[in-house]
C-alpha cells in the first residue's frame, strides 16, 4: 500500500486535483475541508505521511492547522505543504513559522506537485 | 506560423476527402422480405433484431406507425414496413420479425415479414435506383443491388423512417 | 500516467458557482452590516478559491480580474479601509462580470472587455491609498531570478561547492536532510562529502529535536546553480548556505529538442526571404481542395460535404464538456451504500432459500420478498433523493434582484426568505428560476405601491416581498406574496374587455378574472417600465411552470396584497398516476390532475349545439371529453351514464373525460416517447407496466386542447 496524504481545502476541485495527481502516483488520499475536520482526522486514527494544506479556510485556517499538528507529538516531524497563491513571501515565513516543511505554489501542474511531494516525501 | 495553419487544413480536408469514399464501400446488407419482394439494410444500421411481440398503440399517428415497445426500458416506436410501403397488412406469423436501426440517434423498429440473410454486395453490382416500376417510392432507395439471380431494393433507411415523420416534427415544434 | 488535469472543469465551474453565490450574498449582507469580519473573510475566501482554481485551468483572464477583487477585499478586511456602499456596489458590478467571465470561460459568450477594463479600473482605484495593488498577474513566474540569469549560459557539466549548516528547525518542520542529499544526488555526481558536527553543543544542553550538522559536499552535475539552489528552498530562512562554482563547465552539450520550424519560418530567420514575401507567397498558396476541383479529382460538391464533415468533427468534441453533473452530500452517498448492502443480504438470504426450497417454508419466502420490496422501495426514493437539491440555491438570487429592483422603482422593499432548506429536483430548480425572477418583478413592479401611496393608506413605508417553499402532499409549493395593491378585479376587465380576451358583460368569477393575467399579451401596466413590461408575461410563468407539471393559483385582496402560489411535483421523474381503460387499452392520469371520478344522472348530461358534451357538477358545468374520440378507440361505454367521468383540473379549467374503468392507483417511471420518436398531442410521456407493456400518461392540458381542435374542425 501506498503512504497516505491529508489533503485540507474547502474547494472540493482543488481537492479532487490534487488528489487525483496523487493517487496517480500511487499514494493513499484522505480529504478534510477544513483544519478543523483535518485536526479530527488525526485525532481519528488517520496516519498520514504527509499533509498537503491550503491556508484560506473557513472554521481553521492552515496556519492554525500546522500550529495544531506539529503539537500532536505523533505529527511533530511529518511534512507539511501549503498550497499557496501567495507569490508574496509573508504567507510562506509565516507558515513556516508555524512549522509548515514548504508549499506549492498555485497553479501547479501534475508533475510539479508531484515533484515537491517527492522532495519531502522518500519514496 | 502562417505556413503551418495552411499545412494543418490542408492536412484534414485530404483526411476527410478519403473518408467520404470510405462510406461507400460498406456493401454488407441484411436482407429481409415484404411478400415477394427483397430488401436489405445496410447492416451497420443495424443494432438488433427481435421476435415479434404486440406493440401499444400510439393515438393519433398515421397508421404506419405501429406502436410502441418496451426495449429493455427504453421506449421504441416501431413502424410497419408494408404499410408504410402502401402494401396490405398480413398476420404476423412466426416468421415475423422487428429489426432494431438506428436513425439520426434515435432507435426505432421495423415489422418485416421474415429476415433472410447477410448478403455481400459488391459496389460494381449496385445500381441507381429505377426511376419507375416499384412499389416504393424511389427516394427511400439508395440502389438496386444484384445478388446472383435475385434482385435486392437497398433501402435508404434515414430517409424511409423520418421522411413523413420530422414534417410531423416540424409542424409541432412551430405550434409549441 | 495520465496528467490530465481539465477533466475538473465542469466541478470547477459547479464550484464556481456556489462561490460567486456566496460572494452576492456576502456583498449584499455586507451592506447592512459593513463591520462583519466573519462575512468579509468568507467573500475573500469564495474570491480567493475562484482565483486558486481558474488558474489551475488557464483561465487567465478569470485569475487576473479575481485578483483585482481580492486585492480590494484583502484591504478590507485588514481594515485599511470601512465598507462604503460604493465599494459594495464596485464589488457587486464586477461579481457581474466575474460570471460572465466564468460562463466566457466556458465556451459562453464574450464579455465585455471595455467593461471589464473599466471596472478593473474601479477596483485598483478602490484599493488605493492602500498598498498599490501588485502587479502579480494569477500565473506567478515559477522561475527564480537567478534561474533567468543563469539560464543563458551553454549547458554543460558544471561542479559546485556547497556548504550548508543546517538550521536547527530542521526536523520541527518534518524536513529530512537525508533525503535532500539524496535530492542533490538525483542532479548528478557528489564527488566529495564531509560532515562536520563541531556546532554540537555540551551534552546537558543537547536538544534532541534541534539538527547541528554542518555539511560540505562536492556536485558534479549538468544542471545550472538555480536548479542545485532549488534543493534548497524550503530552508532558505535560516542555516547558512553557499552554492560556488568550483570548476569550469566541461564537455558542452548541445542539446536542441524543440519543434522543427515551417519552411517558410527558417527561410526567414535565415534572411533568404524576407516576412512579406513570406506572407504573400502564403496567401497565394491554394487549399487542396481547389488544387484537387482544379484537376478534376474531385467535385466541388464532394469537397464541400468533405469540408462539413471536417467542420462537424471539429464541433464534435465541445458538445462533451456539457455533460450535466451534480453534486451529492456525501452522507445521501453513504446512506444509498448502507441501503444496497441490505440489498445485497435480502438477495443472498433469497438464493439460498432458493437452493433448498420446500413448500414448508413458504412463509419464509413471502417474508423475505416483502423485505426485497421494502429494500428496493427504499433505494428507489434514496436514488430519488440524489436529484433533490435545497431551493435556497434558487432563492439566493433575489436579494440582489430585490436590491436593484427597489433601487430602480424608488420604492422601498424588503424581501424575506424562507424555506431556503425544501429539497426539489435538480431539473425543476433549474427551471423555475425565471418564472420565480417574472414574479418578484411582477410583485416589486405592479404589486406594492410607491412610498407614498403606502403611507397614504396607512400602510408602513417599506414593502413586503415574502418567498416561501415547502412541501404539500407530493407537491412542494412556492409562494411569492406582497403586501401591495392587490389586484383590482374592475382594471382587469376592463383591459381584458379592451383587449378582446373576454366579451363585455361577460360573467365571471373571481378566479376566472384572476385567471385572465395569465392570458398572452395581458398587462395591466399603465407604463412600460424597465422593470417589467417587457413583453414577458405571466403567461410564460405560467407556460413554464405547466411544462413542468406543475400549476400557478393567485390569491389576492384589494389593498392587501397578492399571493402567487405555484405547485409543483416534487420529481419529475416518477408521479403517482391512476390507470383508466377505454376498449382494449389503458392509460395513466396524473393524479395531482384528478379532482374526482364520478358516474353522472342522465339528467346532468346535456349537449349545448356547437359547444359539445356538457356535464354539470354542484351547479357548474364543465365540458366532456370522450377518451375513445380523442384518440380513435373503440369504447365499451357510449351512454355517459354508464361509463365513468374522471373530472380534472388543469390551469383552472375543469374538463370531464370519460373512459370505460378504473383499474388502479400507481406509483409509474415517466419515460421519454420523444426520445425515439416525437410529442404526441394528448400525451405527456410513456411508462413501463409490470407486465413490460408501455401505457401512455395523458397530457391533460394537450387533451383540452385536442378536443377544442377536434370541435372546431367538426363544426
Amino acid at each position: 500500500m501506498g503512504k497516505t496524504v491529508l489533503i485540507v481545502d474547502d474547494s472540493s476541485t482543488m481537492r479532487q486535483m490534487v488528489a487525483y495527481t496523487l493517487k496517480g502516483a500511487g499514494y493513499e488520499i484522505v480529504e478534510a475541508g477544513n483544519g478543523k475536520e483535518a485536526v479530527s482526522k488525526l485525532n481519528g486514527g488517520a496516519k498520514p505521511a504527509l499533509v498537503v494544506t491550503d491556508l484560506n479556510m473557513p472554521e481553521m485556517d492552515g496556519i492554525t492547522l500546522i500550529q495544531e499538528i506539529r503539537k500532536m507529538p505523533a505529527f511533530k516531524f511529518t511534512p507539511i505543504l501549503m498550497l499557496t497563491t501567495e507569490s508574496a513571501d509573508d504567507k510562506k515565513k509565516a507558515g513556516q513559522a508555524a512549522g509548515a516543511t514548504g508549499w506549492i505554489v498555485k497553479p501547479f501542474n501534475p508533475e510539479q506537485m508531484l515533484k515537491v511531494v517527492q522532495k519531502v516525501l522518500p519514496t | 506560423m502562417a505556413a503551418g495553419t495552411t499545412q494543418a487544413s490542408a492536412t484534414l480536408s485530404a483526411e476527410a476527402t478519403a473518408g467520404l469514399g470510405l462510406s461507400t464501400d460498406g456493401n454488407q446488407f441484411l436482407s429481409f422480405t415484404l411478400g415477394e419482394e427483397h430488401y436489405g439494410v445496410d447492416i451497420l444500421r443495424i443494432q438488433e433484431i427481435k421476435g415479434y411481440t404486440a406493440v401499444t398503440r400510439i393515438p393519433n399517428t398515421p397508421g404506419f406507425i405501429k406502436g410502441v415497445l418496451n426495449l429493455r426500458g427504453t421506449i421504441v416506436p416501431i413502424v410497419n414496413l408494408r404499410s408504410k410501403f402502401g402494401m396490405p397488412e398480413v398476420e404476423p406469423t412466426m416468421f415475423t420479425v422487428i429489426v432494431v436501426v438506428v436513425v439520426r440517434d434515435r432507435i426505432m423498429g421495423v415489422i418485416v415479414d421474415a429476415v433472410s440473410d447477410v448478403l455481400d454486395i459488391a459496389a460494381k453490382d449496385i445500381q441507381p435506383p429505377p426511376q419507375f416500376g416499384t412499389n416504393v417510392d424511389v427516394s427511400f432507395l439508395s440502389g438496386i443491388g444484384k445478388c446472383g439471380d435475385k434482385l435486392v431494393s437497398l433501402l435508404n433507411i434515414d430517409q424511409v423512417l423520418t421522411a413523413d415523420e420530422t414534417e410531423a416534427i416540424h409542424a409541432l415544434d412551430q405550434a409549441a | 500516467m495520465s496528467t490530465d488535469l481539465s477533466q475538473f472543469q465542469d466541478a470547477f465551474f459547479e464550484e464556481s458557482s456556489e462561490h460567486l453565490t456566496t460572494i452576492e450574498d456576502g456583498l449584499l449582507q455586507l451592506e447592512q452590516r459593513p463591520d462583519d469580519l466573519d462575512l468579509l473573510n468568507r467573500i475573500f475566501r469564495a474570491a480567493h478559491s475562484i482565483k486558486g482554481n481558474s488558474g489551475m485551468f488557464g483561465f487567465t483572464a478569470v485569475g487576473q480580474f479575481t485578483h483585482k477583487m481580492e486585492t480590494l477585499l484583502d484591504q478590507l478586511r485588514n481594515g485599511k479601509f470601512s465598507v462604503t456602499p460604493e465599494i459594495t456596489d464596485i464589488l457587486l458590478r464586477s461579481t457581474d462580470q466575474l460570471k460572465i467571465l466564468i460562463e466566457a470561460a466556458r465556451g459562453g459568450a464574450a464579455p465585455d472587455t471595455d467593461l471589464l477594463l473599466q471596472l478593473e479600473r474601479e477596483l485598483a482605484a478602490a484599493a488605493e491609498g492602500g498598498e498599490a495593488p501588485g502587479n502579480t498577474s494569477s500565473t506567478p513566474s515559477q522561475t527564480s531570478p537567478a534561474a533567468t540569469a543563469v539560464a543563458s549560459s551553454t549547458p554543460g557539466l558544471h561542479r559546485f561547492r556547497i556548504t550548508w549548516a543546517a538550521p536547527a528547525w530542521l526536523f520541527q518542520r518534518g524536513l529530512d536532510p537525508v533525503r535532500m542529499i539524496g535530492e542533490l544526488e538525483d542532479l548528478g555526481t557528489i564527488i566529495s562529502r564531509t560532515l562536520d558536527t563541531s556546532r554540537f553543543p555540551a551534552f546537558e544542553s543537547l536538544d534532541p529535536e534541534s539538527c547541528y550538522l554542518t555539511w560540505t559536499l562536492e556536485l558534479e552535475t549538468p544542471k545550472e546553480q538555480a536548479v542545485v539552489e532549488g534543493v534548497f528552498d524550503f530552508v532558505r530562512d535560516g542555516g547558512e548556505l553557499t552554492i560556488e562554482a568550483s570548476g569550469p563547465a566541461i564537455s558542452p552539450v548541445v542539446t536542441d529538442d524543440s519543434e522543427p520550424k515551417p519552411l517558410g519560418e527558417i527561410l526567414v530567420e535565415s534572411g533568404v526571404v524576407s516576412r512579406e514575401t513570406l506572407d504573400k507567397a502564403l496567401s497565394q498558396q491554394k487549399r487542396l481542395g481547389e488544387i484537387l476541383v482544379e484537376q478534376h479529382a474531385a467535385t466541388p460538391q464532394q469537397i464541400s460535404q468533405a469540408l462539413q464533415k471536417q467542420g462537424e468533427a471539429a464541433a464534435q468534441p465541445k458538445k462533451t464538456g456539457d455533460a450535466a453533473s451534480i453534486r451529492v452530500d456525501t452522507g445521501k452517498i453513504d446512506k444509498l451504500i448502507n441501503l444496497v448492502g441490505e440489498l445485497v443480504i435480502t438477495q443472498s438470504m433469497l438464493s439460498s432459500l432458493g437452493t433448498r426450497f420446500d413448500m414448508s417454508q413458504l412463509p419464509v419466502l413471502v417474508e423475505r420478498v416483502a423485505q426485497l420490496e421494502r429494500n428496493t422501495r427504499e433505494i428507489q426514493e434514496r436514488v430519488m433523493g440524489i436529484r433533490m437539491l435545497p431551493i435556497g440555491s434558487t432563492f439566493s438570487r433575489f436579494p440582489r434582484l430585490v436590491r436593484d429592483l427597489s433601487g430602480k422603482a424608488g420604492k422601498k422593499i424588503q424581501l424575506l426568505l424562507s424555506g431556503e432548506e425544501t429539497e426539489l429536483d435538480k431539473t425543476v430548480i433549474e427551471s423555475i428560476g425565471d418564472p420565480l425572477t417574472h414574479l418578484v418583478r411582477n410583485s416589486a413592479d405592479h404589486g406594492l405601491e410607491p412610498p407614498e401611496e403606502r403611507l397614504a393608506a396607512g400602510k408602513p413605508e417599506l414593502g413586503t416581498i415574502r418567498m416561501n417553499a415547502f412541501h404539500e402532499g407530493g407537491s412542494i409549493c412556492i409562494t411569492v406574496e406582497d403586501d401591495g395593491r392587490g389586484l383590482n378585479r374592475d382594471k382587469i376587465l376592463a383591459k381584458a374587455i379592451k383587449q378582446g380576451l373576454i366579451a363585455e358583460g361577460e360573467k365571471l368569477s373571481d378566479d376566472q378574472i384572476n385567471g385572465l393575467i395569465f392570458r398572452p399579451g395581458f398587462s395591466t401596466a399603465d407604463k412600460i417600465t424597465d422593470v417589467s413590461g417587457r413583453g414577458v408575461g405571466m403567461d410564460v410563468v405560467k407556460k413554464n411552470i405547466e411544462a413542468l407539471g406543475g400549476t400557478v393559483s393567485i390569491k389576492t385582496a384589494l389593498g392587501k396584497g397578492t399571493t402567487f402560489t405555484l405547485k409543483l411535483p416534487l420529481t419529475l421523474a416518477i408521479i403517482e398516476g391512476m390507470t383508466v381503460r377505454v376498449g382494449r387499452e389503458s392509460y395513466i392520469i396524473p393524479l395531482v390532475s384528478i379532482l374526482e371520478s364520478i358516474q353522472p344522472t342522465a339528467s346532468s348530461v346535456k349537449t349545448i349545439t356547437g359547444k359539445g358534451e356538457v356535464v354539470e357538477v354542484r351547479g357548474s358545468y364543465h365540458p366532456i371529453v370522450r377518451l375513445s374520440e380523442a384518440f380513435s378507440i373503440e369504447a365499451d361505454c357510449q351512454d355517459p351514464t354508464k361509463a365513468i367521468l374522471v373530472m380534472l383540473e388543469t390551469e383552472q379549467e375543469r374538463v370531464a373525460v370519460m373512459v370505460d374503468e378504473l383499474l388502479g392507483q400507481q406509483q409509474v417511471v415517466i419515460k421519454s416517447l420523444e426520445k425515439n420518436f416525437r410529442k404526441v398531442e394528448g400525451i405527456a410521456g410513456a411508462t413501463i407496466l409490470g407486465d413490460g407493456t408501455v401505457s401512455f400518461i395523458l397530457d391533460v392540458r394537450g387533451l383540452i386542447e385536442l378536443s377544442r381542435h377536434g370541435m372546431s374542425v367538426a363544426a
